[in-house]
């Protein structure tokens, strides 16, 4: 089964228009959604939980609708949000409390065993927590009710890096599991490079790609050379290019390259930047 | 719906437990007081706004969109208001009612009708000034929703005064009626149901 699956999702906000997304999340995977500021990954997230209303399209989440009975698909759903909206004047004892009557599957050993790992006060108040604290108890919160899937929206940007290695350390402890799956959104690719099974990129509302993270690395590679090296390639070979006065960058298909030329290997950021910024 | 309660009930003791003390310092001085309208409004008036104070603060600590990711409905949110509104203005109107039947013993002029007609107006008061904010506030947020409210309560007022000095032997004669006790009731009733659910109907809409 997956764990998710959007099919020709489509939302309109004046300029903005999410343009027929689909994309499938199997159980046990974890996927990162990359894209820059206002690409779509936070509307997605959203129309996920059914907080705001779609135009068309279907999504499906742990093979049911997710308009139907989506309080009930809730309670298997860990869900990180940019920014965690917990009452200020509340303690993190008070949020378990809310939390046990909240989730069915409450677990109060788990949450108190989070709470601990990741050293948040019991006693004071949400509004004297940093914004790094803010995130950790929205992570303990998540993971502290059996959930299947995990959709985390920017969850680790803003912790430190010490911090941000015991998430991804976390989160790796949760896909163990081969039921429970992640999609993440983040602008910290190098955290997603670490943790993703699969890479879905969103530009300006539409997919430009969703797949494998390791196919992706072993399809794409990266060329310096001149204009005229550049020229007498197979133009199918090359995805993305960047021309500056000492000579090209290229991101190129392997598989199409000669093998007389020197394709050194690409990582998620670059090739996220290639295909957004580069000349086609 | 338990754990929405329950994150109420916490705010209340942090931000509202000044207001309480003080709604009950008003009862406290009504007991002392011949003309005490206001002494007995303002505690039913701020049992009322109460709920709209709570969506304020759940607006500015974004529990909406937080909520939005958690096993409740839309339905939901918007019914726990109405519920904290009401064990509430429940309780002040308890209070007030104990508070009153005291004074009128105490004072040798106690009437069955005379402190059924205080609570029954205090009561319809309340829902009505509930009835009203609870929609506007939930389809237009607090900060609008607010000042659409006083816009509406000050054109109510003024059409009371106009209705009452027009018709005031009517009012008056209408107000001692053996029926209007009962059909205050009922239409307070009514008034607060179709609001709930008009509420509902909005928040279902609104994206958040």
């Amino acid at each position: 089964m997956n764990a998710l699956e959007i099919k020709n999702l489509t939302k309109s906000y004046g300029n903005f228009k999410l343009d027929h997304l689909s994309l499938v999340l199997p159980s046990g995977c974890i996927m990162g959604l990359v894209g820059e500021n206002g690409a779509g990954k936070s509307t997605t997230i959203k129309l996920i939980l059914d907080m705001i209303h779609k135009d068309g399209g279907s999504i499906t989440i742990l093979g049911r609708d997710n308009e139907d009975n989506i309080q009930l698909t809730k309670q298997d759903i860990g869900v990180v949000m940019d920014e965690v909206g917990i009452p200020e004047c509340l303690t993190v004892e008070q949020v378990g409390k809310i939390m046990k009557h909240t989730f069915t599957n409450w677990e109060e050993d788990t949450f108190s065993d989070l709470v601990c790992r990741l050293s948040l006060p019991e006693e004071k108040q949400f509004k004297d927590f940093s914004r790094g604290m803010k995130m950790k108890l929205g992570i303990a919160i998540a993971l502290s009710h059996n959930s299947k899937l995990l959709l985390l929206d920017e969850a680790t940007s803003g912790l430190d890096p010490v911090v941000r290695d015991e998430v991804v350390g976390m989160l790796h402890e949760f896909t163990r599991d081969e039921n429970h799956s992640i999609l993440i959104s983040s602008h910290i690719v190098s955290d997603l490079e670490k943790l993703c099974d699969y890479i879905a990129f969103i530009h300006k509302g539409k997919l430009l790609l969703c797949e494998e993270k390791d196919q992706l690395l072993a399809e794409y590679g990266l060329i310096h050379c001149s204009k005229e090296q550049l020229e007498e390639l197979d133009p199918a070979a090359i995805r993305c290019k960047k021309v500056s006065p000492y000579g090209v960058e290229a991101m190129v298909l392997r598989s199409r390259m000669p093998g007389n030329f020197t394709v050194s290997p690409i990582n998620i950021e670059e090739l996220f930047v290639f295909m957004v910024k580069g000349v086609h | 719906m338990k754990g929405l309660l329950l994150k109420d009930l916490y705010q209340i003791n942090k931000y509202c437990r000044s207001y309480l003390l003080v709604a009950v310092l008003f009862l406290g001085v009504s007991l002392f007081s011949d003309n005490n309208i206001f002494f007995l409004g303002y505690p039913c008036l701020f049992a009322n706004l109460l709920p709209v104070t709570l969506i304020a603060y759940d607006e500015r600590s974004k529990w909406e969109q937080f909520c939005g990711t958690l096993p409740y409905t839309k339905a939901q949110l918007v019914s726990v208001k109405y519920l904290i509104g009401l064990i509430l203005q429940g309780s002040i109107l308890l209070l007030t009612g104990a508070v009153q039947a005291y004074r009128m013993i105490h004072a040798g002029t106690f009437q069955w009708q005379a402190w059924g007609m205080l609570l029954v107006m205090l009561f319809f008061i309340s829902g009505l000034v509930t009835s009203l904010a609870l929609p506007l506030i939930f389809k237009l947020g607090t900060e609008k929703g607010r000042v659409v409210y006083y816009i509406m309560v000050g054109a109510l007022c003024g059409l009371s005064v106009v209705g009452v000095t027009i018709f005031k032997g009517e009012a008056v004669s209408a107000l001692h009626s053996a029926l209007v006790l009962p059909i205050l009731c009922v239409v307070t009733i009514v008034l607060c149901v179709v609001s709930w659910r008009v509420s509902i109907a909005f928040y279902q809409k609104r994206e958040i």
